[in-house]
């Protein structure tokens, strides 16, 4: 059952932080931020350094390449809005700069994936007609 | 600082409660619990917190903590508030209710877990639960509570050989245990078969890997230790409640296998307890997926890491095993009412330490622990528990 009173699962894009992160998101970029103060490298992207507290910080890019921690696949259980897009594939992934993010995996099956296993990122659209970060195996 | 010590206990009927609604559930723990000590009343409690995780999303009511006091008629003279901890909810509102009288602020409060998840349609509950992690960053993605543990599994499963076998024989132990409590959702044993077939439903967990979506409340009777018999012929004494927290995310864990801030949070338990993890004779651990009591097994240091897997195939958390674990069922078959669970969990131990747990009783148990998780293995609250001497 889809009632139409069921608040869908979307990300925040109107703050200038996550603006950002989606506008250079629909560029095929991945960006974070970085303290200009001690160089802390910060994800998920933020306006202030939680190691030495400093509010310099700046928009890097990141190499958007990473590679496979765990992974799953959904077969039941669904968040609304999501259920027609069942089974998906979603990963743990360590970027190359040592970051570990959560996304969806695209253009694989599961069999196909392994832990190790090598992936960029790409593009996907949400329920909400938005963008969202995703991966796809590497060079595919 | 003095102790606190159990000494009323109740739980409503776990299941599909279509006939009680959610301060009605809580009401049957709470009853049970003031039928079980003595000399005290409603009237008398000074304090009462209810942990209860969503009841906003799951049956559109907040401020559940003043509106439980108004159906039980009671007005605390210290208080009353709702502990929100995903499903560690439960544990937290101990551990609070342990500080506020070892403190001196109160000396007998009223701890009530509830939780009603059967009323919403069933997509609204999955995204009730997708939102524990972080919507912004992981919900978005479509994670989900099975999804997060499995991504546990498959490292586990690499890393140290745990076959599907080992994570089916801990469900096939849980519903046993469960078909000797008459509280619990599930009172039928299921065979490694019956396992084995059932539907995928995030891989490679099974429908039967997971605990399911349930109705349920559990109250405890919290008093100071010193006034524990005028209330109770056999007081249950809370050694030590520890919690730790370290993020929200599925990947705030460093490692996927061991969870760290569990084994901090074990570590400090015990050591305020004075006692050593062999010396746990009954536990009731989070298995809200069969994984995760094969991962508590070694981070509560009842096997070496790794190991999980062969102490369930040996028969080593079974009653009449090295340590009985779940004896109530567990979150698999005795049901997780999130807000619940983790009161749920101190009734049983306390019901084992008293020597009252009917057909599943442990023989000679003095010593019993709980465990209970929030979120993605990011909060964890461990419990170790004693008969009053």
């Amino acid at each position: 059952m889809n009632l139409p009173h069921i608040m869908l699962i979307t990300p925040n894009r109107k703050s200038p932080l996550m603006a950002r992160f989606y506008e250079n998101l629909s560029k095929n970029q991945l960006t974070t931020t970085r303290c200009k103060k001690c160089g802390s490298l910060l994800w998920p992207p933020r306006d202030f350094c939680p190691k030495c507290m400093s509010r310099e910080v700046e928009v890097t890019r990141l190499s958007g390449i990473g590679e496979i921690v765990s992974f799953t696949e959904i077969i039941d259980g669904a968040p609304a809005g999501m259920e027609s897009e069942q089974p998906y594939l979603l990963a743990i992934i360590m970027l190359e700069e040592g970051m570990k993010l959560l996304a969806r995996v695209v253009g694989a099956k599961y069999d196909e994936l392994s832990i190790g296993m090598k992936v960029e990122l790409t593009i996907r659209k949400l329920h909400d007609g938005g963008i969202v970060m995703a991966f796809k195996p590497l060079g595919r | 600082m003095g102790k606190s010590a159990v000494v009323g206990v109740g739980l409503s009927k776990f299941g599909k409660r279509e006939d009680a609604s959610l301060r009605e559930l809580a009401a049957e723990a709470v009853y049970e619990s003031f039928q079980d000590a003595r000399d005290i009343e409603p009237g008398d409690v000074e304090a009462v917190i209810v942990a209860s995780s969503q009841p906003e999303r799951l049956v559109v009511q907040s401020h559940v903590a003043p509106l439980i006091c108004e159906y039980l008629g009671v007005k605390p003279s210290k208080g009353a508030f709702r502990v929100e901890s995903a499903c560690s909810s439960g544990g937290v509102a101990l551990r609070m209710a342990d500080i506020m009288i070892r403190s001196g602020e109160a000396s007998k409060v009223l701890v009530v877990g509830v939780e009603k998840m059967t009323e919403a349609p069933r997509s609204e509950v999955m995204t009730t639960l997708s939102i524990v992690g972080d919507k912004d960053w992981e919900s978005i993605h479509g994670i989900t509570a099975p999804a997060g543990f499995a991504l546990a599994a498959q490292r586990h499963m690499l890393e140290y050989g745990t076959k599907e076998e080992h994570l089916g024989l801990v469900a096939v132990k849980n519903h046993a245990n469960a078909e000797l409590n008459p509280k619990a959702m599930f009172r039928r044993r299921i065979t490694l078969n019956e396992y084995k077939d059932s539907p995928p439903i995030a891989k490679p967990l099974k429908l039967l890997d997971c605990s399911p979506i349930c109705d349920g409340a559990s109250c405890v009777i919290l008093t100071d230790a010193e006034d524990a018999r005028k209330y109770n012929d056999t007081p249950v004494v809370v050694k030590s409640i520890t919690q730790t927290t370290i993020g929200n995310s599925s990947t705030t864990v460093d490692d996927l296998t061991t969870w760290k801030p569990l084994v901090e949070a074990a570590s400090r338990a015990y050591s305020l307890a004075g006692i050593s993890p062999k010396q746990v004779d009954v536990a009731e651990v989070h298995d809200c997926f069969t994984i995760a009591e094969i991962i508590e097994y070694e981070d509560l240091g009842f096997c070496g890491k790794g190991y999980g897997g062969r102490f369930v195939e040996e028969g080593q958390s079974a009653i009449g095993g090295e340590v009985a674990v779940n004896t109530s069922g567990g979150l698999k078959a005795k049901g997780h009412p999130i807000g619940a669970t983790g009161i749920a969990q101190v009734v049983e131990i306390t019901l084992q330490l008293r020597g009252e747990a009917g057909k599943r009783q442990v023989s000679g148990a003095d010593i019993g622990l709980t465990h209970n998780l929030g979120g993605f293995a990011v909060n964890h609250v461990v419990g170790i528990y004693g008969r009053m001497t």
